[in-house]
């Protein structure tokens, strides 16, 4: 796959690999290419609007577990992350299932990029996706628990009745549920099915709830306002 | 000794279905797979040392229960990936 300068493409992840569409100059017609990746569930992919050559794919290897895919050659070729999102070590410890979601980061950091995970985590890659570590100011955060342990019969048909769903629910629900901001430092936002938002102004070091006893949150976007 | 590599992970191995590595327990000789072939380990184990899921290896046609599992240099090793799902 390999994608022109001045195209629209369209970038179509998919439980069985990754398609790309491009269009024509008048975008009335689209081509079909791929699959790259084929058999792996592809949950995210990306073109870095920092510098429009770079793509990341969020990709589930079937039941290999997670990684990330990268190419710096818009889709030429790819290179495995040679260090995915991972939680650390710990008795009782949790392992990621999947990204779900892949922001880049502000554009004054090139190859700065965070992926959200599931079950619930923030990564952060400052090499272009190549190794990426735990946003410790979320993981670290003293309602962290609260979002992420599940009481037993606590559960809906759609996710937990509290906290961060799980996890089939983010493929329902909280893939559109993390957003970003152009400022700088660069905000990370967080959408939680219990109803909160919360908001990080400095890269996911400290995190606020800024909303709350908000309905079971689908999607969260951020908009600059002119 | 020999391991013999399920196809999803030909891609780690140069598409060899089977190969050569060494340890004294299963954990060792995938930490040597993961020497040899970077990334292999992550695919069959996860950041918490647990054998994935939907992955089983047997040694000498016997299961592997788990990763502390002695190893002798003849014995034979078969990663294994399940087939489900649609």
């Amino acid at each position: 796959m390999e994608i022109e300068t001045g195209e629209v493409a369209l970038f179509v992840s998919t439980k069985k690999g990754f398609w790309c569409l491009r269009g024509d100059a008048d975008r009335r017609s689209w081509s079909v290419e791929g699959p790259d990746f084929l058999g792996h569930i592809v949950n995210h992919t990306l073109l870095d609007p920092r510098d429009r050559h770079t793509l990341l794919v969020a990709a589930r290897t079937g039941h290999l577990g997670p990684t990330i895919f990268r190419s710096s050659d818009r889709g030429k070729s790819w290179q495995e992350a040679s260090q995915p999102p991972a939680f650390p070590k710990q008795e009782g410890g949790r392992a990621v299932h999947h990204v779900f979601c892949l922001q880049p980061g502000h554009a004054s950091q090139p190859g700065v990029w965070y992926a959200g995970t599931s079950p619930e985590g923030l990564f952060r890659s400052e090499d272009g996706g190549d190794t990426w570590a735990p946003v410790s100011g979320l993981h670290d955060h003293p309602r962290y628990p609260d979002w992420t342990v599940l009481e037993e019969g606590d559960g809906t048909p759609d996710g937990p009745i509290r906290g961060l769903p799980s996890d089939q629910a983010w493929y329902t629900v909280l893939r559109q549920a993390m957003s970003t901001d152009a400022h700088d430092p660069l905000g990370v936002y967080l959408g939680v099915t219990c109803g909160e938002v919360w908001a990080s102004i400095d890269e996911g070091e400290a995190w606020s709830c800024v909303a709350s006893h908000l309905p079971f949150v689908l999607a969260v976007e951020a908009a600059e306002l002119g | 000794m020999t391991v013999w590599i399920p196809q999803p992970l030909f891609s780690y191995t140069k598409r060899q279905q089977k190969v050569e590595a060494e340890g004294s327990t299963l954990a060792e000789l995938i930490e040597d797979l993961d020497r040899q072939y970077r990334g292999i380990r992550f695919r069959i184990v996860d950041e918490q040392d647990r054998l994935r899921p939907h992955v089983k290896c047997f040694v000498n046609r016997e299961q592997a229960k788990c990763l502390d599992l002695p190893l002798a240099a003849t014995d034979e090793v078969h990663i294994c990936q399940a087939l489900s799902g649609g």
